[in-house]
């Protein structure tokens, strides 16, 4: 659905700048799949949405991973934006991408984002990105609307995640993560799983919880 | 098929009732088992049922079957 407020000059400018930087890392960094191979080819080749699920704070490296691994190999690919002006420009660089991108969060239009989530796997055959613990945290603990979106659109989550001993933290409150210049970036794989269109008592906790200790899991370094 | 009945039919297949148990006054929560999960599919069929885009605001204001008619009737008229 149509955004109506347009992105400022100032964040087209930013997201030219940042989307520089990332690809002038990237082409340094040595980039090795440590768990999980299968899942990775498995997902190059497929065709059906997929919900592909990491922490927020692993953004940085994954937006190009994601860009050159599988939407430059032909996956339509949606992600959700905040509406906030650093939404913006993560809008902008998605759509340079070569994304889709749906507004919301789970602070401001978060149910309304995954509704057009939803729309884009169901209606648009598109996988979609999901940051279970973004927009605005805490810090790697899974929100549910990852699950009720696994539920509903019955297409099944990939978790996934890397490490690296040498990085940057970015003061925000999800760490960001910037691999530095030449820094070795371990990427795993987790084994996908569906979640069943009905659910009974505490299952979406359960479910919650398979999704943050397997994110946590990938991600220790 | 009107848009109450629209409404009321998407209603029972997700709080699975059947249509005649399904009265104006009863709340979505406590009378109709609508939690999270169900909420967002209640919408997110409403808007691809009715052509309508209904905000976050507009969806935290429902809490009877009748404020969802009152809503959707709003919106189809706009």
């Amino acid at each position: 659905m149509p955004d109506e407020r347009k992105p400022s000059f100032k964040a087209h400018l930013l997201a030219i700048l940042l989307r520089s930087i990332i690809r002038l890392l990237y082409a340094s960094w040595s980039i090795e799949i440590v768990s999980g191979q299968a899942r990775f080819s498995e997902l190059q080749s497929n065709v059906k949405p997929v919900l592909l699920c990491f922490w927020h704070n692993r953004m940085f490296f994954f937006s190009r991973f994601l860009e050159e691994e599988f939407v430059d190999r032909g996956m339509k690919l949606t992600q959700m934006s905040s509406q906030s002006q650093d939404g913006d420009i993560g809008m902008i660089m998605a759509k340079m991408a070569g994304a889709h991108v749906v507004r919301g969060s789970s602070n401001r239009g978060g149910a309304q984002g995954l509704r057009n989530l939803l729309r884009a796997v169901l209606r648009e055959n598109s996988s979609t990105i999901l940051l279970p613990d973004g927009s605005q945290g805490p810090i790697y603990k899974a929100k549910a609307g990852s699950i009720v979106l696994a539920q509903l659109a019955q297409v099944p989550l990939y978790p996934m995640s890397y490490s690296t001993e040498k990085c940057w933290r970015v003061a925000s409150w999800d760490k960001i993560i910037i691999p530095k210049p030449f820094a070795k970036v371990l990427i795993k794989f987790g084994d996908p799983f569906e979640v069943p269109r009905k659910l009974e008592g505490e299952q979406l906790e359960e479910y919650r919880i398979k999704l943050e200790n397997t994110l946590n899991e990938l991600g220790m370094e | 098929m009107n848009t109450e009945e629209t409404v009321i039919g998407i209603l029972a297949k997700i709080a699975e009732v059947d249509v005649s148990e399904i009265k104006l006054e009863m709340e979505l929560v406590a009378g109709l088992g609508i939690d999270s999960p169900k909420a967002l599919q209640l919408l997110f069929e409403l808007e691809e049922a009715l052509k309508i885009e209904i905000s976050d605001e507009q969806a935290a204001q429902m809490e009877t079957v009748a404020d969802i008619l009152k809503l959707v009737t709003n919106e189809k008229i706009a």
